[in-house]
């Protein structure tokens, strides 16, 4: 058996802070190893008001929207029952029409995706081709203000997969 | 010779340590200090240097989405004690509750969000070059968190002029 050099006892309460201090740092370095580095994005954006700047110099530039939000905008209303789909103009000016409102209930509770993304494809399709005018890819979603965010992250996710929906636009929310 | 005058001067330091250590110990502290100062820099300087995640209590989603670009301003908000706790890469915690944001935590939000956006334009300025992703922010929302609970943010993103967001998912590994 090997014998102490020291006859001095530590004194336990800085044995005691040694030992919470060791187990933080370590607890620091655990947390650095199993944060990972690299993360994915869903990408959204707030709608701008284009404001028109006059620039005096010779080389003025002049900043082009990409697309603006018009009357036949796609609107997605999420609640907690069902998505309902139109544009723009059927939820504020032709609000008392039901013809221009599209339903899809969710199924067993879970958004049904797949079935709202086939629907609009059709509608955006027949609306595009008998109105004659052409889609910019800008998708309002407006979800209920109880719904889940994962919910909310994982629809615009797989909104944007769709071919006719190039960025997605979160409104304010339905109280 | 020499080994004979290296043996006895070996000796005679593992004396004095004996010596030493038989005597009651006064530098007790100093490994605890050692201990609080490594954390001090390790948790103020060196790790929020290599992820902005540390400290975030966000739990975020899953999912096979486009990689993050770096640079964005980070944020991550989740639950805390009945209320919304919104932290950021520099560890400026902004806290309110469920019900609603309050006009001053709004206001500060607000300002310091404005802040990281003319520190950006001023570097972009001066370097003469601009970065897409420096003037966008990343939100990296709870899983628990409902949409009413990220409103609040939206709307301070808008009032600080950040037109383009986008919510963080952890990626599925293949």
């Amino acid at each position: 058996m090997r014998k102490r050099l020291s006859d001095g006892p530590w004194h336990p309460r800085a044995l005691n802070i040694s030992i919470i201090g060791l187990l933080l740092i370590l607890s620091f370095v655990f947390r650095v190893t199993y944060i990972s580095g690299s993360y994915g994005v869903v990408d959204s954006e707030i709608p701008l008001v284009k404001v028109e700047v006059k620039d005096p110099q010779a080389n003025a530039q002049k900043e082009r929207a990409r697309s603006y939000i018009k009357k036949i905008t796609p609107v997605v209303v999420m609640t907690e029952e069902e998505f309902i789909f139109t544009d723009l103009n059927g939820i504020t000016k032709e609000l008392d029409d039901p013809r221009l409102r599209f339903s899809i209930p969710h199924l067993e509770g879970s958004p049904n995706i797949p079935e709202l993304l086939k629907t609009m494809a059709k509608w955006n399709h027949r609306r595009v081709s008998t109105k004659k005018f052409s889609a910019d890819g800008t998708l309002i979603l407006l979800p209920s203000s109880q719904i889940p965010m994962p919910i909310v992250i994982q629809t615009i996710h797989y909104l944007k997969k769709a071919e006719f929906i190039s960025q997605v636009v979160l409104a304010s929310g339905l109280t | 010779m020499i080994d004979n005058e290296l043996g006895s001067l070996f000796k005679e330091r593992v004396l004095f340590f004996q010596e030493r250590l038989k005597k009651p110990s006064p530098w007790y502290p100093y490994p605890a200090l050692i201990s609080v100062g490594l954390i001090m820099v390790l948790s103020g300087q060196l790790l929020p240097g290599l992820n902005p995640r540390l400290g975030s209590r966000a739990n975020i989603i899953q999912l096979d989405a486009p990689p993050e670009m770096e640079g964005s301003i980070w944020l991550g908000i989740y639950p805390r004690k009945g209320g919304i706790t919104l932290i950021t890469s520099e560890k400026n915690i902004f806290k309110w509750a469920t019900s609603g944001i309050s006009p001053q935590t709004k206001k500060r939000l607000v300002n310091y969000l404005k802040s990281r956006v003319s520190r950006e334009n001023i570097s972009a300025a001066l370097t003469l070059s601009t970065s897409l992703p420096k003037v966008r922010a990343v939100l990296a929302v709870d899983q628990t968190l409902k949409y009413q609970n990220i409103v609040p943010v939206l709307h301070a993103l808008a009032d600080a002029r950040i037109s383009k967001y986008s919510f963080e998912a952890r990626l599925v590994k293949n």
